[in-house]
């Protein structure tokens, strides 16, 4: 209908409008009664239109299956409408299918599936955790974000002294190549807590120093590829005994097998920290807008067997706040 | 942070895994080869670990399967049980004496045949079990008899490790049916496990070739098929239960196992026929620690063994024949204790002492049993002894720079033969950091068992023999193992074994069968080993090369393969959800007991295991021996054949679910 032309049908009698006037009211208020509801219908379709996330593990292994647990209840506590789809790094053709269902977003979890899964699909957003030094790990790009593993030097140190209150002179074993950058904020962080860091760099096994030629009371075990070997871990325990120096692991393992305490994440809450990260991605926010987070919630072991063999007393209140305590 | 280049390096180092990883790493650990745990690279032994991880994916459902893989090990199964053979000896007539087979530290032998009891007489399920050490060579300096040529720790998982209730079901050819149930947990310190399995399985009609037209006593000619002479039924019992270093373990097992072949020239193709094995054990044990320098073991324990063999004969009367049941029966009692020390000496020496005592008490009986009435009753053998033994043990390991130097020795006083001193010698070397150098020297000794000494069956086949002397065994390895990046292992073994005093079951001038010292034999040999652990893939190779021979009379020895082999791949096909195994075996050409050789084989079977693809569900789906080789295993003297013909293809299918 073209405008202007008299509506042979319609007589809009005593309006005092002519009727091609009228019907071009009408259209205008059609018009933005559709675009009003189409607009509210933005919101709503933000709430509740589906989401497409893809998770990738690196590995079957539990810690991976609690950081999945924590990252989908934290998108379900938010409302979000979410479908999931899980696969192995390993899986046959993963990129391809990757690529032919294309999720919104991929949730990956360990280094491994976040470095295949970063270097071939490089615009859907992708939201990474359990990864531990993700930058030095060759981890970027804009469409990237998540939760690393890395707990701050400040926060493990000051774990160490709550616990072991009488120790200052703190030894810690590592490879220069692989930590040393670490080690310099790590220091920083021990000298504002009042502590003496006294690291020893190593390249290789043979190199690990005697605890007892040292002059520590404590050794801090740190991730490292060269110290955290099997038999090096045991000769360390099995010193720590002998010489009554304490040692704090790297996980509720090196409590259990001989650590007098051990300080790691909380997998679940990691994986609910990327799951924050995926809800504000669905809400628009650009993945290279949003920090890549360290952990807010820490574990405690202890290991009360090795405290008595070693004739530590463990403060009460720490016992207390300990999620596991092995050795009772 | 750290510096990107550096660290990228050390990533493409480690592969494509992150350093995450460690935090996720468990320390592996071997109790068998020292007495107490350590790192493999440092035993000083030749160790080989099977994984709970292996035996899912390679579908092992009975512990003879689960060694078969080994590279040296070999099985033979004359339908009535299996025996496992090392680096060229298995001597016909064995009930596996010459392997000690622990659980968790414990021996499991039961003392009436000495035997170790590697198929479906063992009572833990495969699902409960954490890993299985076997560690070749002589162990007599640690653990006295029967450690001749192997020593297997069977170390069993705990409630914690289990942590829920599973049910499984397997149904396989020829209508074998297996359900097993079973529940573990940890509430506070107290950790505990109970599991239960029931196997049904009618068997097979069989043929033998030697029964093809033989006529019996009664007149009947057979075709050579033994029709439904093959049943096995097998009832098993494990609980666990621990509070702090205190733990209370025991098993139960009950197996009966119908005989197929005509044993001890029984009625051929009749199903009275079987033997019936129950064995248990309890054992309370005690390891503390008294400070960082020193812990404590001490364990009591107590083992019964009762046998019960069915012998159906056709006798004579005066104008015709009647059918009687010759019934063997045989127990082993025994109870003990052991106390253990262990003392680190500075941070390089460490030092193991222990005692160790048993009373036996050990039955064996044979008797006829009248089909026709209480008149037929006669008893041949009423044979009961009761003796003790008591054992002094040291070991010494002393490490100095990337050195270690292992000296051990073992007395034994038996009331039968006196005492014996059982020497172990050892030096590990680790110049490079995944590279071992280990020479190992060692001697061992077995004692005769009450049944090679004192059995007979009123000398109608067999003879008692009370003047055999233990047979003693002395072996020098030569071991390098090398470790190629994180994923690839490797060891070359070089071995030499010599046996005095052999035990050996023998003809007599009489036809008769008899146990006897035969004199001296001796093995040489060699072992490759590769080990591969690359992303969700496992996959190990192994070859065994071997003389042997009976020095006495220079002939080879019966039942000792020149060549053996294995070769195992499982893959994770899907998401690690869904893996597929391949694995093979090769057993070279072998003499029987009249010397004949019997054909080499090689036998390969296809596993496909899935979990949680569907949640809590596990599924087992194997085909054995898929190529359908036909394959024979030689035996003992005890019967008309020389060589028992194996199975051909067979499926099986098991359900789990894990709650």
């Amino acid at each position: 209908m073209k405008p202007g032309k008299p509506d042979n049908t319609t007589n809009y009698r005593g309006s005092g409008l002519s009727a091609g006037a009228i019907h071009g009211l009408g259209a205008l208020v059609m018009k933005s009664l559709t675009l009003l509801f189409l607009l509210s219908l933005i919101p709503v379709s933000t709430a509740h239109a589906q989401t497409k996330i893809a998770i990738v593990k690196s590995k079957n292994i539990a810690a991976y299956s609690e950081a999945v647990t924590g990252f989908t209840d934290a998108l379900k506590s938010r409302n979000a409408n979410a479908t999931y789809d899980e696969y192995l790094v390993t899986a046959a053709n993963l990129i391809g299918t990757l690529k032919t269902t294309k999720p919104d977003i991929i949730y990956t979890l360990g280094t491994s599936a976040t470095k295949t899964v970063s270097k071939a699909i490089t615009t859907t957003p992708i939201v990474f955790a359990m990864v531990m030094d993700p930058r030095g790990a060759g981890i970027q790009g804009s469409h990237i974000t998540g939760a690393s593993l890395d707990i701050p030097a400040y926060l493990l140190i000051q774990s160490l002294k709550r616990t072991l209150p009488d120790a200052r002179n703190v030894g810690v074993i590592y490879n220069a190549a692989e930590n040393n950058d670490f080690i310099t904020t790590a220091i920083k962080a021990a000298q504002n807590l009042g502590l003496n860091l006294k690291p020893y760099a190593v390249k290789s096994s043979k190199e690990i120093p005697d605890m007892k030629d040292l002059d520590i009371d404590a050794l801090w075990m740190i991730p490292d590829t060269v110290v955290c070997k099997t038999a090096n871990v045991e000769g360390i325990f099995l010193t720590s005994l002998k010489h009554k120096i304490p040692v704090m692991g790297i996980s509720s393992s090196y409590a259990k097998a001989g650590a007098i305490m051990a300080v790691s994440c909380d997998y679940k809450d990691i994986g609910a920290q990327a799951g924050e990260i995926a809800h504000m991605i669905i809400n628009g926010t650009k993945p290279r807008s949003i920090a890549i987070s360290n952990p807010r919630k820490t574990k405690l072991y202890l290991n009360l067997a090795v405290a008595d063999r070693l004739k530590i007393k463990i403060p009460g209140n720490i016992v207390s706040e300990a999620t596991e305590v092995y050795g009772k | 942070m750290k510096k990107l280049l550096l660290l990228s390096a050390i990533v493409m180092l480690a592969g494509s895994q992150g350093i995450e990883d460690l935090l996720f790493e468990e320390i592996p650990v071997v109790f068998a080869a020292s007495k107490f745990e350590q790192p493999l690279i440092e035993a000083p032994a030749s160790v080989i670990i099977i994984t709970a991880q292996e035996i899912e994916r390679y579908g092992y459902t009975t512990l003879d399967q689960a060694l078969e893989g080994v590279t040296g090990l070999y099985v033979t199964y004359d339908r009535a049980y299996k025996y496992l053979g090392v680096r060229g000896y298995y001597t016909p007539g064995d009930y596996n004496s010459r392997v000690l087979q622990l659980v968790d530290g414990m021996s499991y032998n039961e003392a009436v045949y000495g035997a170790a009891s590697i198929g479906t007489l063992f009572g833990v399920d495969m699902s409960d079990v954490q890993r299985i050490e076997i560690v070749k060579g002589p162990g007599s300096a640690l653990y006295g008899t029967n450690a001749l040529f192997a020593v297997i720790n069977i170390v069993t998982k705990s409630g914690e490790t289990i942590n829920g209730a599973r049910a499984s079901g397997q149904y396989g050819s020829y209508e074998s049916k297996q359900g097993f149930f079973g529940f573990g947990s940890k509430q506070g310190d107290i950790d505990f496990l109970l599991s239960g399995s029931y196997t049904d399985a009618p068997g097979q009609d069989l043929y033998f070739e030697e029964y093809d037209g033989y006529e019996d006593e009664m007149g009947t000619i057979h075709d050579g098929t033994a029709v439904n002479c093959d049943a096995l039924n097998v009832r098993n019992v494990h609980a666990k239960i621990a509070y702090k270093t205190l733990t209370l373990q025991g098993t139960y097992n009950r197996r009966e196992k119908n005989d197929p072949t005509a044993v001890y020239w029984t009625i051929f193709n009749d199903s009275d026929t079987k033997n019936v094995d129950e064995h248990g054990f309890v054992e309370l044990k005690f390891a503390p620690n008294i400070d960082e320098t020193k812990d404590v073991m001490a364990r009591a324990y107590y083992s019964r063994y009762d046998y019960y063999g069915y012998w159906a004969y056709y006798y004579p009367e005066e104008d015709y024949f009647y059918k009687e049941l010759s019934r063997d029966y045989a127990k082993s009692e025994f109870y003990g204790s052991e106390l253990q020390f262990n003392y680190r000496i500075m941070d390089m020496d460490r030092l193991t002492v222990g005692g160790e005592f048993q009373h036996h008490m050990t039955l064996q009986q044979l008797w006829d049993e009248g089909l026709e009435g209480d008149d037929y009753y006669y008893l041949y053998l009423d044979d009961e002894r009761i003796f003790d033994i008591w054992s002094l043990y040291a070991q010494n390991v002393f490490e100095i720079a990337r050195m270690s130097f292992v000296l051990g020795v073992r007395y034994d006083n038996y009331h039968t033969f006196g005492g014996t001193t059982n020497p172990r010698v050892g030096w590990v070397y680790n110049p490079f950091e995944n590279t071992a150098i280990k020479v190992l020297y060692g001697t061992a000794f077995r004692a005769p068992s009450p049944y090679e000494m004192y059995y007979h069956d009123g000398y109608y086949s067999m003879l008692a023999n009370e003047d055999l002397e233990p047979e003693r065994l002395t072996t020098a390895e030569f071991v390098l193992e090398q470790g190629f990046g994180r994923h690839l292992k490797g060891s070359v073994s070089l071995y030499r074994t010599d046996v005095k005093d052999l035990i050996y079951q023998v003809l007599t001038e009489d036809d008769l069968l008899q146990f006897q010292n035969v004199g001296e034999a001796e093995a040489m040999g060699v072992e490759v080993n590769l080990n591969a652990n690359y992303k969700g893939i496992l996959a190990r190779a192994g070859v065994n090369y071997q003389e042997s021979q009976n020095v006495t009379d220079d002939t080879e020895l019966v039942n000792s393969p020149k060549y053996s082999g294995n070769i195992g791949v499982s893959i994770p096909v899907l998401a690690e959800k869904v893996f597929f195994t391949v694995e093979s075996r090769y057993v070279g050409e072998r003499l029987d007991v009249w010397l004949e050789p019997v054909d080499p084989y090689l036998s390969t079977n296809v596993i496909l295991f899935a979990k949680d693809l569907i949640p809590h569900v596990e599924l087992t789906a194997k085909v054995l021996n898929v190529l359908d080789e036909e394959y024979y295993d030689p035996c003992s003297s005890e019967h008309e054949q020389s060589s028992i013909m194996q199975d051909g293809r067979t499926f099986h299918v098991k359900l789990t679910l894990k709650i």
